[in-house]
């Protein structure tokens, strides 16, 4: 129930008509789109050639390959250009709120599909629900919780007061509706800035309250207790449809939007680091990096923004590229990330069609980089063209485009494929069952097939529930081992430091080597599941095929089925979770100015670390493992039902009054059975399945 | 490290006030250093200079590595950068510099550098300091200043001020007095004043009287120096001492259109150099003309 119902019918912003070069960069992403196409086509035309059970089948893939939609997350600091990065790359420089204080408090989703169509603009917004609120309020959040452990109750006070500040400023602004509003969903067919501010942008909380001035403009404003927002737009510079999301920033004073920002990690499969040229990676950018590549560095970019206000960008930027390869290097970060330089706020400027209105020291900038960067090959193209190169968005589109290829689209493809060979390498045997009509031996009623599918489901389920169990106690069991061990010689290491050096010099304990243990058991446990499911997947192709040739007879010999394929496993992003010992600034030197004493010093500590690390031993111990489970479950669960489908479809054919009618029709069977083929050779194309050849005897 | 450790390694007649800078790297430290020092002994870079604390004091130009060890090692003046982070504690100059005749400087590593370990910032603050602390303007006042701002300022007895530096990087007179009106906000009863700065145009600012006062460096210097000596600070409210309506980057290279305000009386001379004596500033190129960005890079 909404308590405003706002679907407006005002006509939608306008879309600026786009040059042709703010597509640079994204060529794969084009051809991929191209290829997308094909498979969808070859979907269609399956979905035409293919009996109603197994329709139903083809019918699912069509759905999830229109539901594949890229993302990208858009991290930093606050006020590292974000927002305006964001825009940028949507290729619309004032769509998204920003400003010169923090300014976007909401995790916004910008859903992106091609075309120029000046339709199909629509606006979401989730409100928070009331137990969340609950929970920030009486925890504080992560941050909270670790700063009221370690014994700094000013800071767990300060995000208490903060958030029932906030809480009480949306209460009085909004009154009566506040208790409606949350847990509220809110549709608009349209969106402009005035609406986005409301939901989505701080506003400028440092002015007096008593200051009438603002108030008018802050009514109804939703923006502090809006939890996401989701934006559906056309953009014709866009070959594929992708979804950009921009966050709040980390290391804001409002520690809130820090543990919004830090959950929306975990969803996001490829993200952008949004860094700032005039000091490039710090300790914060560096806990984030972390954070996200959990040591897979394929999937952080780190964009370094603002090299429009450089001094002299030909000399800093490969000094700022150097350091920041060193810091990686030195903490273990991902040192072959990629890294692009560049401005937003140049690109912007193109956009708006505003390249006059470049500052000064900026066009100073600009001209040395241009000189300093090779784009001989532009010097004949439009200043605009050129200053959009410059600007350094075509190489991160570059970059993004083809991480989204080859880690999102590809893979996806490549699955969808697999699976329609499977379902038309099955019409073909329905096919054959009509042709051959009473020629084939059938030996079992269509009643018993179905058991005895339903029966191998049941048991090959069973087996890799066990196996999988099996191979994730020993997990759990390995990861204990490592847990314990850490925090037995990090409190050996305190005691030492103590009778070594007294308690006047803080101690510190890197918890790197933890998490390279738990990284270690987790990725032998990913390997050791994947190829257990791999082979129970593979004794139930072999099993299921057997029992097609029992139902079937020689009618399905030459029927290929796919061994399903073993989904990629999460990251195990939580090992990257920040725990007390990382923050070697504040909170952790005044936890040790309040604990007095040695004996205090080592117990405390020790229930310190436990209480730190309990939270995301039990993520990966537990959480993770049990989500892990419940997929390779559910794809062997898939591949049962995919075939029970096309046995009914086969065994609906077989005896059907009007198949004899067909056989006499033969031309046009023979024509639908070529179809397929020429099918089946499109979907090869686009994958790289393992092939099984149905026994014949 | 403790306090003794780190103030007292030479020995002093008498102890002059210090001034310590302190904020995040690449924030203008360095730069602030040369400024108040008429010189650039400090290496001024775009990344994190890696440099231990450096204290600066009046003498016959000389530099010294202190080790944590005690030891205490010649060094050459423009070869600071290549001590040994590992071993040393501190770097000890000493120059002819007229502020230094009034108190002595310390130039702090920046927080939030992943390489520098974060006792470096314990137990700095003495009795004797005033804290100088750089925050970037652009992305001014983070938590991780906030938070670490709130352990050392209970420990300071000094006047403390806080710069927002690179302020010509906002682009407007509205995106500035936001800015400072935030950080205002955040910063409430933590700095005795707050002042709007462009180093980098006060560095170049030469024998430019109005260039130098509009950097904002002028109403921070006399700040310091009446701090310095005892005489009354200029009033920290806000709107005198922070420029609200200073003229904008592009006005700067038109002096003769900005409404110079009054010079401030001159203070003594020969306590604070009013601006550093450097080369004529680079030549700005400008995009006056979209034309001219095409046919670059022939």
């Amino acid at each position: 129930m909404n308590i405003e119902t706002p679907i407006s019918t005002d006509e939608p912003t306008d879309v600026v008509a786009q040059p042709q070069f703010l597509t640079a960069g994204l060529e794969p992403l084009e051809a991929f789109s191209q290829r997308v196409e094909m498979v969808e086509n070859a979907l269609e035309s399956l979905e035409e050639a293919t009996g109603s059970a197994a329709r139903r089948a083809v019918t699912r893939l069509r759905k999830e390959l229109d539901a594949f939609e890229p993302a990208i997350t858009f991290l930093g600091q606050v006020k590292s250009g974000k927002t305006t990065l964001v825009n940028a790359m949507a290729g619309w420089s004032d769509l998204l709120p920003s400003d010169v204080n923090p300014w976007t408090s909401v995790i916004t989703s910008l859903h992106l599909s091609p075309g120029a169509e000046k339709k199909d603009i629509s606006a979401r917004f989730q409100m928070m629900e009331e137990d969340e609120w609950d929970r920030l309020v009486h925890k504080g959040g992560r941050l909270g919780e670790l700063a009221g452990r370690a014994g700094s109750e000013s800071e767990l006070d300060n995000i208490r007061q903060q958030i029932e500040v906030l809480r009480d400023k949306s209460r009085r602004r909004l009154g009566r509706k506040f208790e409606l509003l949350l847990g509220q969903e809110h549709e608009y067919g349209y969106f402009d800035k005035n609406l986005l501010e409301r939901y989505i942008c701080i506003g400028d909380d440092f002015y007096d309250e008593d200051d009438t001035s603002g108030d008018v403009e802050n009514q109804g404003r939703f923006a502090d207790i809006t939890r996401s927002a989701d934006l559906f737009l056309r953009s014709n510079s866009k070959p594929f449809r992708m979804c950009l999301r921009d966050t709040p920033g980390v290391n804001d004073t409002f520690m809130m939007r820090e543990q919004v920002t830090i959950n929306a990690v975990r969803a996001s499969k490829l993200c952008v680091v949004v860094l700032s040229a005039h000091q490039a990676l710090t300790s914060v950018d560096m806990a984030l990096i972390r954070m996200i590549s959990s040591l897979q560095s394929r999937d952080v970019i780190i964009f370094v923004n603002r090299i429009d206000e450089l001094s002299d960008p030909a000399t800093q930027i490969p000094e700022i590229e150097t350091s920041i390869r060193q810091v990686l290097a030195d903490h273990k970060g991902p040192e072959d990330a990629q890294i692009v330089f560049g401005s937003a706020y140049w690109a912007n400027m193109v956009l708006a069609d505003d390249i006059k209105g470049i500052s000064d020291a900026s066009s100073d900038a600009l001209l040395k980089w241009a000189d300093a960067k090779d784009s001989s090959n532009l010097r004949q193209r439009p200043p605009a063209e050129i200053i959009w190169h410059i600007s350094g968005l075509p190489d991160l589109n570059r970059v993004v485009a083809e991480r989204i290829v080859e880690k999102l689209g590809d893979p996806q493809l490549h699955k969808i494929a697999s699976s329609a060979i499977s379902v038309a390498s099955g019409q073909q045997a329905a096919n054959k069952v009509r042709v051959e009509g009473e020629q084939a031996q059938i030996t079992m009623s269509m009643h018993e097939v179905r058991s005895e599918l339903n029966a191998l489901a049941d048991r090959h389920r069973a087996e890799l529930a066990a196996k999988t169990a099996e191979i994730i106690a020993s997990y759990q069991a390995r990861a204990d081992r490592a847990h314990i061990n850490f925090i037995e010689r990090a409190t050996h290491s305190l005691i030492t430091h103590l009778e070594n050096k007294g308690d006047s010099k803080v101690w510190s304990y890197d918890p790197t080597g933890l998490r390279m243990l738990l990284k270690s058991a987790y990725s032998v446990f990913a390997v050791r599941a994947q190829r257990s499911a791999k082979d129970h997947y593979e004794l139930a192709v072999v099993d299921i095929a057997e029992l097609y040739f029992k139902a079937f007879g020689t009618a399905v010999e030459g029927i290929e089925l796919n061994v399903p394929e073993v989904q990629e496993f999460p990251a195990p992003v939580t090992i990257a979770q920040t725990i007390a010992l990382d923050f070697n600034d504040s909170w952790w030197v005044s936890w040790w100015r309040r604990t007095r004493g040695y004996q205090a010093f080592a117990k405390q500590f020790h229930a310190l670390v436990s209480a730190e690390t309990q939270d995301f031993m039990e993520q990966l111990k537990t959480v993770q493992t049990s989500q892990i489970n419940e997929q390779l479950i559910a794809t062997l669960d898939a591949f049962f039902e995919q075939n029970r489908d096309i046995m009914i479809e086969i065994g609906s054919s077989k005896g059907d009054a009007d198949g004899l009618q067909r056989i006499c029709l033969g031309k046009e069977e023979s024509k639908r059975l070529e179809l397929i083929e020429g099918l089946i050779a499109d979907f090869k194309h686009h994958s790289a399945p393992t092939h099984w050849e149905g026994k014949t005897e | 490290m403790n306090e003794d450790d780190m103030i007292d390694i030479t020995p002093q007649e008498e102890q002059k006030p210090r001034l310590v800078l302190m904020g995040e790297f690449s924030a203008g430290k360095s730069t602030l250093t040369n400024i108040i020092l008429d010189s650039q002994p400090l290496p001024m870079k775009v990344t994190a200079t890696r440099l231990p604390p450096v204290q600066i004091s009046y003498g016959a130009p000389a530099a010294f590595a202190i080790g944590f060890d005690g030891t205490r090692t010649q060094i050459e003046l423009d070869g600071l950068e290549s001590v040994c982070m590992d071993e040393t504690a501190l770097i000890e100059v000493h120059m002819e510099a007229e502020a230094l005749e009034l108190c002595d400087l310390l130039d702090m590593p920046g927080i939030s550098d992943p390489n520098m370990p974060a006792e470096m910032w314990e137990n700095v603050i003495t009795p004797r300091d005033h804290v100088i602390w750089c925050t970037h303007a652009t992305q001014a006042w983070r938590q991780s200043e906030a938070a670490i701002w709130k352990i050392l300022a209970p420990q300071s007895s000094g006047q403390n001020l806080l710069l927002i530096t690179q302020f010509d990087k906002l682009q407007n007179d509205r995106d500035k007095m936001r800015v400072r009106k935030r950080v205002e906000y955040e910063t409430d009863g933590l700095f005795d004043a707050i002042y709007p700065v462009s180093l980098l145009s006060a560095l170049s600012a030469g024998e430019d009287e109005s260039v130098w006062i509009e950097s904002g460096v002028a109403a921070f210097s006399e700040h310091v120096i009446a701090l310095l000596t005892g005489a009354e600070p200029p009033a920290p409210a806000s709107d005198e001492t922070v420029q609200m309506d200073a003229p904008r980057a592009k006005d700067l290279r038109h002096p003769s259109a900005v409404t110079v305000p009054e010079p401030a009386p001159e203070p003594e001379p020969r306590i604070m150099p009013r601006r550093v004596a450097s080369g004529p500033r680079p030549a700005v190129r400008r995009l006056a003309d979209p034309e001219d960005i095409a046919g670059f890079g022939s």
